[in-house]
């Protein structure tokens, strides 16, 4: 292995882990449960870079298998919960995706072959695309739900936030799945492009993620530097027979 | 900053033609019937379907008002379909 990428796993474990800390620290203080999933995946996909730097890909995919299954938990639990949704087939699929990962590694370890580790390869992209696409296409709906409510616009940016870091981690994927037919044939220097490429997705995930959940005020200033809050009545102390009894006379009854 | 309550209260008050105010406090006095011991803010979509179910549907009956069952259903289903809001509000 050389420098370059045994440095890109450094940096991708400790991003990984330390940002999905964060994220826990505030899921737990905001007692949000369905976020403790969401930074527990990515200390697990931080932690797949350990087999990774050991050349061991299918241990790997133990961490990558259950980091992208605890983001399908987060999808469901934020957006799809008493809804209809794909969650148990997306699941089936990772954990499918996951063994072939595995599996795909150790047989080309056995015998060495293009062809096998480009199953393995193939395996991992679409593993990472079925959760992303997802989040993608949820963060996108909601959005269109909530643009129209009368609420600040730094809300509303959150999910386009998460809408574009989503798509984002699509590029490694995408990558993944032409890395050995260009390597082998057109571009042999493709995998220092796939290098690159992952570990500036990376970096931007990562920063995306703290807009997203740790925005500085000042960014919030600016998504609602146009917006003008509604007047709200104050609260006043009304007894609870006074407050039915003004509803009441509100709707004509 | 926003909370769910206010957004709740927003589509019930456009739902029923009252004040925004109103509306919060009836959303209120309806999750004190039905979980006293639990906060707005605290409320998972579960925790809000059933106070929309049971509280706000029993006050809605006890004002008198004749369309509680379609009021209930519409706001189940909003918070339904908005609710990612519940995370993002909260964090």
């Amino acid at each position: 292995m050389d420098i370059g990428t045994e440095l890109y796993y450094y940096v991708y474990l400790i991003l990984w882990c330390v940002t999905g800390v964060f994220i826990i620290i505030k899921a737990v203080k905001s007692k949000t449960i369905n976020l403790i999933h969401f930074g527990l995946s990515l200390i697990s996909l931080g932690l797949a870079s350990i087999p990774e730097l050991f050349g061991s890909y299918s241990g790997a995919a133990i961490f990558r298998g259950i980091g992208l299954i605890l983001v399908l938990f987060f999808i469901e639990k934020t957006f799809y919960e008493e809804k209809k949704s794909p969650f148990v087939l997306f699941v089936i699929c990772l954990i499918i995706g996951a063994s072939f990962m595995a599996i795909f590694d150790l047989w080309s370890k056995v015998t060495p072959s293009k062809l096998l580790e480009y199953i393995r390869d193939l395996s991992f992209a679409i593993s990472i695309m079925i959760p992303f696409c997802w989040l993608t296409f949820a963060s996108y709906s909601s959005y269109k739900l909530v643009k129209t409510l009368e609420i600040e616009p730094h809300i509303i940016k959150r999910y386009q936030i998460l809408g574009v870091v989503a798509f984002i981690n699509l590029i490694p994927a995408t990558f993944l799945s032409v890395e050995i037919p260009l390597a082998i044939t057109v571009m042999p220097d493709f995998s220092d492009i796939v290098l690159i490429g992952f570990l500036v997705s990376s970096l931007l995930t990562i920063v995306f993620y703290y807009i997203l959940w740790f925005m500085p005020t000042s960014v919030k200033n600016y998504f609602n530097k146009d917006y003008t809050p509604k007047v709200i009545e104050e609260d006043v102390e009304i007894s609870e027979e006074e407050l039915m009894k003004s509803i009441r006379e509100d709707i004509g009854i | 900053m926003t909370s769910i309550m206010e957004v709740l209260g927003d589509e019930l008050a456009n739902l029923l033609s009252i004040k925004p105010i109103q509306a919060k406090g009836l959303l209120r006095l309806s999750i004190r019937d039905v979980m006293p011991d639990k906060l707005a803010e605290d409320l998972t979509l579960q925790n809000l379907t059933d106070v929309l179910k049971k509280g706000l549907k029993g006050r809605l009956d006890r004002i008198g008002a004749s369309n509680s069952e379609m009021i209930v259903n519409k706001m189940v289903n909003f918070a339904t379909k908005k609710q990612s809001l519940i995370t993002i509000l909260k964090t």
